[in-house]
């Protein structure tokens, strides 16, 4: 079986052994855009709290089974290479996951502009959710194949951590009036840095499983 | 497959497999015994990938299992001793997990759950223990794959679907397969295995076919006590003594597994019978 065809399988097994949550999450999500539609405002929070959240919680128990001995033995010897598992599991709780959320906002927004709403979309910042999802995923992505237990809190203690040290290490290394010209510039290629080496890092992770 | 030299723990101060050497051919049902803590269920997963050695080499169809190559997955099926089934039918497990194995032949799927009367439309999660190992056991015969590795596979079955399961297993097992059960249920393997590997502390002990140990022992029962001196191993029994010796004068005997390995495990000159042997 070829990769393609190896990854398209792996995402159909995911997503109908998830079938409930996805039912679930499009209720959920779809009324709320449909619902709130009427208070055109209101849709952009709900649609960063269903990117974000949602997602968030789906990356981190992405690769939970690989840390439960009683799945792990099946799932691990299941003939599908490790780059397949993982950019599959990348595709659902990353680009497929913005893709559906944005997909039911923009349902959310028709109705709006129908009930004579207007919309102004700024690509631009548009864009940048985008590209801050999927660095977010990446790393909670990472926290999934990392920890064995409480993958979402310790991930996001890891963040913590890691936002702490840096402010430190800025604040020794760049000081004086560079200070704001950097920090924008700085922080923004830190992030973009830290979810590549999340998504690198997750992966070899997930080469060197082991069930212990 | 060949093993060579393999040293593994789950911890730096502690190991499991030391030294272990091994060579197996297809066209065997080999029976894995051992006592609790001998270090079967370690290597079933570093043959099966699960676990990287520590050192020395394994090589299965020419490929290391630590990689977890596809193509190496695709020959290899392994059912453990307790695994969790995703919620599904088992008409869905077939057609969502069939396609990843090229050889998944259909037919005798169906005949296997006909077998152990299991129909395509149960839950997996509503099946009792002694259901799922059945359900997997059909699939893994289904998939062909070239190694089968079972880890206690008859554990939760009943009498009459063991006696399924055994002559499942040897009409649908053919010259290019691979098995290896491993078990402490020996009975229950007795009349399939043609080859044994007795494992000791990490260590292989035994490794030889049920031809060579019936060539050079000799199981059987007498009234009276025997003399230490006479016999590898006796143990009382209702009505006199199972003793297990060296078969002198070649008298035919089959081979009692569990007299076998309590003599292995209590006497471990036994082993030197067969030491030097490298069956395949």
């Amino acid at each position: 079986m070829g990769n393609i065809k190896a990854s398209i399988q792996f995402m159909k097994i995911e997503l109908f052994l998830n079938r409930k949550l996805i039912l679930w999450l499009s209720i959920v999500f779809g009324l709320l855009f449909i619902l709130t539609a009427k208070t055109a405002p209101q849709l952009s929070p709900i649609y960063h709290i269903a990117l974000f959240g949602g997602g968030i919680l789906m990356s981190s128990a992405a690769f939970k089974k690989i840390h439960e001995k009683n799945t792990a033995m099946l799932y691990l010897t299941l003939p599908v290479s490790t780059i397949t598992r993982y950019l599959s599991l990348w595709l659902l709780t990353g680009p497929i996951y913005l893709i559906f959320i944005t997909f039911l906002y923009g349902i959310g927004m028709m109705i709006s502009i129908f009930q004579g709403f207007f919309f102004y979309i700024d690509i631009f910042s548009f864009s940048h959710v985008c590209l801050n999802y999927l660095i977010l995923n990446a790393i909670f992505l990472w926290g999934s194949v990392m920890f064995k237990k409480l993958s979402l809190i310790k991930t996001l203690f890891s963040l913590l951590l890691f936002g702490i040290i840096l402010a430190i290490i800025k604040g020794i290394i760049f000081q004086g009036p560079w200070l704001v010209f950097i920090s924008y510039r700085w922080a923004q290629s830190v992030w973009l840095a830290l979810g590549i080496v999340a998504f690198i890092s997750a992966y070899y992770q997930l080469k060197k499983c082991e069930i212990k | 497959m060949n093993i060579n030299n393999l040293h593994f723990g789950y911890e730096a101060t502690q190991s499991i497999i030391n030294g272990l050497s091994v060579s197996l051919t297809p066209g065997h049902i080999v029976g894995l015994l051992g006592q609790n803590g001998a270090g079967k269920t370690t290597l079933l997963k570093l043959i099966a990938g699960l676990c990287f050695p520590t050192s020395g080499e394994i090589e299965i169809f020419g490929q290391q299992p630590k990689n977890r190559d596809p193509k190496f997955l695709q020959e290899l099926f392994f059912i453990p001793e307790d695994f969790t089934l995703p919620n599904m039918t088992i008409q869905q497990y077939a057609h969502y997990y069939g396609v990843f194995y090229p050889c998944f032949d259909k037919a005798l799927f169906q005949r296997a759950l006909k077998s152990f009367e299991l129909n395509t439309q149960q839950c997996l999660p509503a099946l009792s223990y002694g259901q799922t190992k059945m359900f997997l056991t059909a699939f893994a015969l289904s998939t062909r794959a070239k190694l089968l590795i079972l880890d206690e596979p008859s554990n939760g079955l009943d009498i009459s679907n063991k006696q399924v399961w055994k002559e499942l297993l040897l009409k649908e097992i053919n010259e290019e397969q691979l098995v290896i059960i491993s078990t402490h249920q020996v009975h229950d393997i007795e009349n399939i295995i043609d080859s044994l590997l007795l494992m000791k502390e990490g260590k292989i002990l035994i490794n030889t076919s049920l031809m060579e140990l019936e060539n050079k022992l000799y199981c059987g029962f007498q009234r009276e006590a025997p003399s230490p001196s006479t016999v590898f191993y006796s143990e009382k029994r209702s009505g006199g003594y199972a003793i297990i010796k060296e078969n002198a004068n070649e008298q035919p005997s089959a081979i009692d597994l569990e007299l076998l390995f309590q003599a292995c495990i209590k006497n471990s000159t036994i082993a030197d019978l067969f030491s030097g042997e490298k069956h395949g």
